[in-house]
């Protein structure tokens, strides 16, 4: 990977060079290039910015302030209205593991299902 | 400082070897402030130079010093490219008297200094879109938000054609996943209403692979709208790296249906080093081989929007897409097939077309013309353009071109195959769909001509739009490829594509981007009319 202008410059100004971009190995038209993922940052926002952390904390929270099954019924219920919008809308591969909203749809109905019987039959017994 | 002293009397020669001056931007201040009011962008002298058989950009900054970034990979072809230049065509300022520079001046639209009319208007009707695309340049969203009232849309095309004296090349949808507009459908019916040559639909083809209704609504206006669809290779990996999602089968089906539905379709290829330049020849393979494929648009990925960062030294340019054809397709299609598109600037664009002799291989145009007259052809263009009969000249011209060029293989190398690639040229980017309107009128047999056309002629077009590192002043000046834009006054205007897409100030002009600010006091089901909408930002 090339880092820097060529010598004929001389002096230049220092550009940042993102790591682990895919870049091939060398210019060769036909050279089988190496594959590598590169990281999914927004231009211009070179910050981290861990929000999925908070938001992981928060259903934990809430979680343990509910009723774990209860939480799961709620979440597991909103996913799937969420995921069956999008799907509607042409969501066909999510980024979650499953990948076919079709899957990720049934995963949460499950869940929901669940969470809902599980808090139901707590109350009962 | 070096002694001087007998033979190094007087200054050596310099290791770089200018090539052209340019004004260019800083790329390291505008990453520090991204936001920067543009009348504080500053204009910074500079050239293009060759060193190491590379092309750099190098530009002096007050506060940087000297930046040097990678701008094309082969001088030898850009060298070729630069050839290829016509006259640009007369346009209207949005504004009258602005000459404000780049970029701010693109704040009050096009401006006295703009030296191309309107080839290519794109609308931005919808933010919306259901991929979220790690390179995407439009950051578009999931979510349904900045969808463009379809009286807007309307309104913001209708004031180009006016302005464009009543005709519009190209009007290209774009968003956001256009097709996900609600009110799409009535937008192709209320655009085939008005003289518009050509509508691209700019698509993912998500919704295209299983939606029969939109796929009707298309077949219906095929004789007016081509598909752009997103095709960016064959392997997997790819579509990870550019889509976040493989859509191998999605593409795959989404292209048969148009196929069989007879809607002519671009594979509009984003290629990107090390992830899937190599892959352009098999997608120019898929375009000769499907029906109805009138071509491919090769967009070497670029550094605006949400795009995964690019590296400033090493990148895929203009120049390195058209090296690595001829090896990718076997000889089938080389650079020299190519020509910069003469209309713009020559760095900008480069067209090339494929045809298919009866004896079932693949030639060029420019190869059977041969360079030198082609030349020709195309100064004869430059004296015509003023002519005002020219819409009824050319619809004979390319009529008998057409119809000659594909009855026999002789007629291949008649003098008409070189004014149907003049008339082309004149009539800037027009793709298949306008030859065979110019050329269809009258003829009974135009569906057979629509097919035999689409299995038999292919265009080839490379297009590398510009992020900071590699942006000119004067490829904006000369760019026709206009963004419609709302003003502060929220009048319609448009500026140039690229800067839209690198400097956020003139992001946030564009017509998806000012009615998601207005989502706020907007339900989604669309208001009939604009004025009643309350601004909120």
């Amino acid at each position: 990977m090339r880092d820097r202008a060529p010598a004929a410059f001389g002096d230049v100004a220092p550009l940042r060079v993102p790591d682990g971009l895919p870049v091939g190995a060398t210019t060769a038209a036909t050279a089988d290039t190496p594959i590598q993922r590169s990281p999914v940052t927004p231009a211009g926002s070179a910050e981290y910015d861990p929000l999925r952390l908070c938001i992981y904390t928060t259903i934990g929270l809430i979680s343990w302030l509910i009723t774990p099954p209860l939480t799961v019924a709620i979440f597991g219920s909103i996913g799937v209205i969420g995921y069956w919008r999008a799907r509607r809308r042409g969501l066909a591969s999510s980024r979650c593991l499953l990948g076919d909203t079709r899957l990720v749809i049934g995963y949460l109905a499950l869940a929901a299902v669940a969470g809902a019987a599980w808090t139901v039959w707590t109350l009962v017994r | 400082m070096t002694a001087v002293t007998g033979p190094q009397v007087g200054m050596p020669l310099r290791d770089d070897r200018v090539l052209r001056y340019v004004t260019a931007f800083c790329p390291v201040c505008h990453e520090a402030v991204p936001e920067r009011p543009l009348d504080e962008v500053r204009r910074l002298s500079g050239y293009l130079a060759e060193a190491e058989g590379e092309v750099w950009l190098v530009r002096g900054c007050p506060d940087h010093g000297k930046v040097v970034t990678h701008y094309d990979e082969d001088a030898e072809i850009l060298e070729y490219l630069e050839q290829w230049t016509a006259p640009t065509k007369v346009h209207a300022p949005d504004t009258f008297g602005n000459y404000d520079p780049v970029p701010s001046g693109y704040l009050r639209g096009l401006g006295e200094m703009q030296t191309q009319h309107t080839c290519i208007l794109l609308e931005d009707i919808t933010q919306s879109c259901n991929l979220r695309c790690p390179t995407c340049f439009a950051d578009s969203s999931p979510e349904m938000k900045g969808v463009v009232e379809l009286e807007n849309v309307l309104g913001s095309i209708d004031q180009r054609l006016e302005r464009e004296n009543g005709r519009l090349d190209v009007v290209m949808l774009s968003g956001g996943e256009p097709t996900l507009h609600p009110r799409f459908a009535e937008l192709l019916e209320a655009l085939r209403d008005r003289n518009i040559v050509r509508v691209l639909l700019n698509t993912n083809g998500v919704t295209l692979a299983r939606d029969d209704e939109l796929l009707e609504v298309l077949q219906r206006s095929r004789s007016q709208v081509e598909v752009y669809l997103q095709f960016d290779g064959l392997r997997k990996e790819t579509y990870l790296h550019h889509r976040n999602a493989d859509l191998r089968s999605l593409k795959e089906r989404a292209l048969r249906r148009l196929s069989e539905a007879g809607v002519f379709t671009t594979l509009t290829m984003t290629a990107a080093l090390g992830v899937n330049d190599d892959e352009i020849g098999d997608v120019i393979q898929v375009a000769l081989d499907t029906p109805y494929v009138g071509g491919v648009s090769i967009q070497p990925q670029f550094g605006s929007g949400r795009s995964t960062p690019i590296n400033p030294f090493q990148r895929l340019t203009h120049t390195g897409v058209l090296k690595r054809l001829g090896p990718q397709t076997g000889g089938v299609v080389t650079w020299r097939d190519l020509t910069a598109l003469p209309c713009s600037h020559p760095h900008c664009c480069s067209v090339g077309y494929m045809m298919k002799t009866d004896a079932g291989e693949w030639q060029s145009m420019v190869s059977m013309i041969g360079h030198e007259r082609l030349k020709e052809h195309l100064g004869l263009v430059a004296n015509r353009i003023a002519d005002h009969e020219i819409p009824d000249e050319l619809r004979a011209v390319v009529q008998d071109s057409l119809l000659g060029l594909l009855s026999e293989q002789t007629s291949l190398s008649q003098p008409n195959v070189g004014e149907l690639i003049r008339n082309i040229c004149e009539t800037c980017d027009l793709g298949i769909a306008s030859l065979l309107r110019l050329a269809g009128s009258s003829v009974g047999r135009q569906e057979q001509l629509r097919a035999t056309i689409g299995e038999r002629i292919k265009r080839i077009t490379v297009k590398p739009f510009m992020d900071m590192n590699t942006m000119l002043e004067e490829r904006l000046l000369q760019c026709c490829v206009h963004v419609g834009t709302r003003s502060e006054a929220d009048l319609d205007q448009c500026a140039p594509f690229c800067a839209v897409q690198a400097w956020s100030p003139l992001g946030r002009t564009k017509l998806s981007e000012v009615a998601g600010r207005r989502a706020g006091s907007v339900p989604l089901t669309l208001q009939p009319h604009r004025k009643d909408i309350e601004v909120t930002s």
